[in-house]
């Protein structure tokens, strides 16, 4: 067909130009990723150079000396996000499969609407809520307390939050949950029925027939829906930089507060005072990028390298 | 009732209970959020908050009007230049995708029958391979025409237990008399 076809008399029908647009606008998408990449290294090449590979491994955060180590941050990024992950996968696979095998007809319903408009909650009224909890001391001032305890006011005995790593991935759990429950309940619904049929014509339990068959067949999907998770847990800024205590320190314990990438560029770009400074900030932007580049190859790998057949149908 | 049949019953009705726990506390989450922000803003909210500016620091009264006014440019803007380019180049992308689909289908077919002529050979050709062969079927039946084309599984219904057993059956190979029968020619 296209052989028969001068390129002019295309071009004409309109074919051509169409073709054309869409394939400018499809470009757009991977030379505004290209740009974006190249802006980041181009912006950060005087604290490249000075630091070198020890922006990676050094811990010191020091405006005023011009001292700038990423580890805090990179490690503050990843605990949140993990620790976002360890408590939303349980709690989003557990909802979505009692939402798609087992609840009410009515439920999944009204389920569904929530499902689709908890998504677009913002962060930070979550993250409201919290911060209003950690600065409530008992009638007192309003500094956040960086060690949690139980505080018994008049009013309320509430576990008073601390501004920690802990607050931090509970809030990013609240976020991220949502989108492992609409994803992996999509998913489940789109196992065909007689998979489910056949386990349960074998003799399985309810729930071995949910496990060992459905959730296996639909796998791939799920754990699209928590790589989807991980990389918003990654990326959260303003959520995260209210509760997280914003201290750039390494510590082993999770009741410690701490940093990460994205609540110190929000918090200290718009005040950098010299270039060094400014750069070593469009590194980290540079660093996160990496990170969550690396954190999402990993995924697809361990995606093809688990696959089985017949779990093919869920994936995104 | 055996013992394990009790077992499997118990951890099935813990688990599926679990599953109706997480629900709720998911569920529950989102409205205590969506409550105390309502019990605690709701009385802020009036027709000044929508439509007045801010007033400086101590004094009463004022609004959200330039935050709000912001917000919905904010949305008109990244529509006009994200919609067009997000559509276009999803549009693309998924033509990509489905030309690289059809390869992939093509050669994991090939793939496919190749390792169900070798297992179904190994099974046959053994000493007891009929029984073999019934409790491989019965451990494969979930995947009973998954095994074939995968996509094609994904497509189409796949094929109830009752019904995959008796394809197996009825369709032994020419090389391999299952049952002892004489095959086909």
């Amino acid at each position: 067909m296209s052989g028969s076809r001068s390129f002019l008399s295309k071009l004409r029908e309109g074919d051509e130009i169409a073709r054309i647009i869409t394939f400018i606008f499809a470009s757009t998408v991977v030379l505004v990723t290209l740009l974006l990449v190249f802006e980041l290294w181009h912006g950060s090449s005087l604290a490249r150079h000075k630091f070198g590979f020890s922006f990676f491994v050094t811990s010191v955060w020091d405006p005023i000396e011009g001292q700038f180590g990423a580890l805090p941050f990179i490690y503050g990024t990843l605990v949140t996000a993990f620790l976002a992950l360890a408590i939303s996968v349980p709690l989003g696979i557990g909802a979505a499969i009692f939402l798609a095998e087992l609840a009410p007809q009515k439920i999944p319903i009204r389920c569904n609407f929530l499902s689709t408009c908890w998504p677009r909650y913002p962060a930070s009224s979550t993250a409201c809520w919290v911060f209003s909890r950690s600065c409530r001391s008992c009638g007192s001032s309003f500094s956040p307390s960086s060690r949690p305890r139980w505080v018994f006011c008049r009013s309320s005995a509430v576990r008073r939050m601390a501004l920690d790593f802990s607050t931090a991935g509970i809030v990013l759990a609240i976020m991220v949950i949502p989108y492992i429950v609409s994803v992996s309940r999509e998913v489940l619904l789109s196992v065909p029925r007689d998979q489910r049929e056949a386990a349960l014509a074998l003799g399985s339990t309810r729930w071995e027939s949910t496990w060992k068959v459905v959730v296996p067949f639909a796998r791939t999907g799920i754990m699209g829906s928590i790589f989807l998770a991980l990389a918003r847990a990654l990326g959260e800024t303003m959520a995260v930089t209210m509760v997280i205590g914003n201290t750039p320190t390494i510590s082993a314990s999770l009741f410690s507060p701490g940093y990460s990438i994205a609540a110190v560029i929000a918090n200290e770009f718009s005040e950098a005072t010299g270039d060094l400074y400014l750069q070593s900030l469009i590194e980290l932007g540079l660093v996160l990028f990496i990170l969550t580049f690396v954190l999402n190859g990993l995924a697809r790998l361990l995606i093809v390298l688990t696959a089985q057949r017949g779990s093919e149908m869920g994936r995104t | 009732m055996t013992a394990r049949l009790r077992y499997r019953k118990f951890v099935s009705g813990f688990m599926l209970g679990m599953t109706g726990l997480a629900a709720f506390i998911t569920v529950a989450v989102l409205f205590f959020i969506l409550g105390y922000l309502v019990y605690h803003g709701g009385t802020s909210i009036n027709w000044n908050f929508f439509t007045k500016l801010p007033t400086p620091v101590g004094e009463d009264g004022g609004g959200m009007a330039n935050a709000i006014v912001g917000s919905a440019k904010l949305l008109l803007l990244a529509s006009i230049i994200g919609v067009p380019v997000g559509f276009l180049g999803g549009r693309v992308s998924c033509r990509i995708q489905r030309r690289h689909h059809r390869l992939h289908r093509a050669l994991r077919r090939r793939l496919a029958e190749r390792r169900a002529l070798h297992r179904h050979r190994n099974l046959c050709l053994r000493p007891g391979g009929a029984a073999l062969q019934t409790l491989f079927d019965r451990r494969r039946l979930f995947r009973a025409s998954a095994d074939d084309d995968p996509h094609h599984a994904a497509q189409h219904r796949t094929i109830p237990a009752s019904r995959a057993r008796l394809r197996c059956a009825k369709a032994p190979w020419p090389w391999a008399p299952a049952n002892g029968k004489p095959s086909p020619p």
